[in-house]
């Protein structure tokens, strides 16, 4: 056994992890993929591809200076988009941080990995891509927001895992205890943002030796939407152009309270997009910091949001609901070795489930049996690639708020709503009334395609082992 | 002081604050239906400005009038405690379409709930206070600084303050969050 693979088994392998490592194995035999393909390890560099994904919380898809955002400054995920691939039709399937999160990491949806509210807790039995990429030899970190019900895992193919606790796994902007592989620390640096890609930078510079996987979660842009010290305020003279539906009591109203968002909207609303670019500052630094590092080429960095956010959209704040400003997300992937036309604007729809299939195409590990995703690889690879024609939407009742369990279908043209107590069906026409206006359900213009959807949700349903909302 | 009748000392204040809280509700609610975005605009602030008022300081109205009537102290409380109570209620039925019974009468115990019954208790001191102030005057009582009225005034204002400072009631959302899980577990609202 060589020197790595001794240190590989003394320092990494549990029994879990063995177990684990040994059925995925099986599987890919069974399945007839090699593991070591060289075909499937299609990084043009020969080795394998360092992975770096970074989430923000609650960064709706449209605030983004590529996405044509009338001010915010968004330089570095501009940057992303130009060198890589902006998927414009990005979406969770359940728009809610801990089970987005948990879909991020497993590849399945909600009501498979089982985190289907804030409340609900992480099963030990769920595989994170951080475990399945270990198996594949990377050298692993998970660090930022877990924020998951439960206590904090522990994951032993999780090399170093930096998180924090606080306010309930929300973490706070500013001097934040750090929870680093188990024992909490002061933040070293006030703000969040900060501190995190502080670490980040750390464990890419101790790894360079090795592929890496890198999963680099923040607490930005989530309520209390702070920015630093140095870009507060930097929004306060732009003109905002607030929704037509928008009232000023919207924060009071409706349960909105219990969102936080106790004051005017405007504000917390320059404020969030103050914290977007702080965020956007400090990507800015890690992608400089691979450049310094020659490692960029063979390195893909997929940048996501875990949903999205309402500022007063359908007078509605926050997320949860299937509509678009919610369940949308900004989705880039950028990896220069592989994708050979960057700047394109992929039209594919994309889903946070794909995001673990994805890594495991990539890197020639095993397809687990639980995805519920797709990899997207042949996307990146091809703008003629197609894509999927539908998808499910899922959410479930999260205790105070008051947004009804709700399910719903989402094509490349409509979308179908279907909810828990009683509320009426919804059915737009997303082509041609992209921001849901007007709902067809019941209509003569809806019927046709009305049936259409319908009979695909049943057949989610059925496929997923779901009762009704 | 005389006391008037039931009616006029407990019911007729609670009834118009309760008029204009849910006449301004009903508006506020309606208001997206209103096509013209001027007129939406000055339908939703002026009936979410008579909601605010109504609910967050009618129980000062309410106490003062019904002590002015005659009213005595534990008819005074019960009365100024009325609405927001009607209120809460009515958050909590709205939460009952979708979770439990149980967990929705937890619901009672949400920190805005927790923050308007810190003003109610402030109001319904503060508002003794002033109306003693005023039947001193005329000799109806001898001491306008009560023990129960200021520690009303201070209990209720600190409370409000705390929740405020305490980062803005954040902490107190996660305690209630962890009460539940205490009770409900994962919850039965799935």
């Amino acid at each position: 056994m060589s020197k790595i693979d001794d240190r590989f088994f003394n320092r990494f392998i549990t029994r879990r992890d063995a177990i684990k490592g040994i059925g995925m194995v099986s599987a890919a035999s069974l399945a007839g993929i090699g593991l070591l393909d060289p075909a499937r390890a299609v990084s043009a560099t020969g080795g394998l591809p360092n992975i770096i994904f970074i989430l923000s919380d609650d960064h709706r898809w449209d605030h983004m200076g590529c996405m044509g955002h009338p001010f915010i400054q968004t330089p570095a995920m501009d940057r992303l988009a130009s060198e890589g691939i902006l998927f414009e039709n990005a979406f969770v399937t359940t728009s809610l941080c801990s089970p987005s999160r948990a879909s991020f990491l497993t590849g399945t949806y909600a009501h498979t990995h089982g985190v289907k509210n804030n409340i609900t807790p992480w099963e030990g039995s769920n595989i994170t891509f951080l475990e399945t990429m270990k198996v594949r030899g990377y050298d692993t970190a998970f660090i930022g927001k877990w924020h998951m019900p439960g206590n904090i895992p522990t994951i032993s193919a999780i090399d170093e895992f930096i998180t924090f606790t606080a306010q309930g796994g929300q973490g706070q902007y500013f001097n934040c205890p750090i929870i680093v592989n188990g024992r909490q620390e002061p933040s070293r640096k006030a703000y969040i943002t900060e501190e995190l890609t502080d670490r980040a930078i750390e464990f890419i510079e101790s790894r360079a030796a090795r592929p890496f996987c890198l999963y680099l979660s923040h607490k930005a842009v989530h309520h209390q939407f702070l920015p630093p010290p140095d870009l507060a305020g930097i929004y306060d003279d732009v003109d905002l152009k607030l929704p037509e539906e928008f009232d000023p009591w919207i924060t009071a109203t409706r349960g909105n309270l219990l969102y936080g968002v106790l004051g005017p909207l405007p504000t917390h609303y320059r404020n969030y997009c103050a914290a977007l670019t702080a965020l956007d500052r400090e990507i800015g630094r890690l992608l400089a910091r691979l450049d310094e590092l020659s490692i960029a080429d063979n390195t893909v960095v997929v940048y996501a949001g875990d949903n999205g956010y309402f500022w007063g959209e359908h007078n509605l704040v926050d997320k949860r609901w299937a509509y678009e400003e919610s369940m949308r997300i900004p989705f880039i992937v950028r990896w220069p070795s592989l994708i050979s036309d960057p700047g394109r604007r992929a039209q594919q729809m994309v889903l946070n489930v794909d995001l673990a299939p994805t890594l495991s195409d990539l890197t020639g590990s095993p397809m687990s049996d639980r995805f519920e995703g797709s990899s997207i690889l042949p996307v990146l690879k091809s703008t003629a690639a197609s894509g999927r024609d539908a998808w499910f939407y899922e959410y479930f009742a999260d205790y105070p708020y008051r947004v009804p369990p709700q399910y719903a279908v989402r094509t490349q043209t409509h979308k179908y709503m279907e909810f828990m107590t009683g509320r009426k069906p919804e059915l737009y026409d997303i082509a041609h009334d992209p921001g849901e206006r007007q709902n067809l359900y019941g209509t003569d213009r809806g019927r046709e395609i009305q049936k259409e959807l319908k009979d695909q949700m049943e057949w989610f349903k059925e496929r997923y082992r779901l009762s009704g909302v | 002081m005389d006391k008037k009748g039931f009616l006029k000392r407990f019911v007729g204040p609670v009834l118009l604050v309760f008029i204009v809280m849910a006449l301004s509700w009903a508006a506020y609610i309606l208001s997206p239906g209103i096509s013209n975005f001027l007129l939406f605009q000055i339908a939703a602030i002026l009936s979410g400005v008579a909601l605010f008022i109504s609910l967050s300081f009618g129980a000062l109205y309410v106490y003062s009038v019904s002590y002015l009537r005659g009213a005595g102290p534990v008819e005074r409380v019960i009365a100024a405690l009325v609405n927001p109570i009607i209120w809460m209620t009515k958050e909590v039925a709205v939460v009952g379409s979708i979770y439990t019974v149980p967990e929705a009468l937890f619901y009672y115990l949400n920190p805005v709930h927790l923050l308007l019954i810190g003003a109610v208790v402030a109001e319904m001191g503060a508002a003794e206070l002033l109306i003693r102030r005023r039947l001193k005057r005329d000799g109806t009582v001898k001491r306008v600084l009560v023990p129960g009225a200021v520690s009303a005034v201070v209990i209720g204002l600190g409370w409000i303050a705390f929740m405020f400072i305490w980062d803005l009631g954040v902490h107190h959302f996660y305690i209630f969050q962890e009460g539940f899980k205490a009770l409900f577990g994962f919850g039965g609202g799935l």
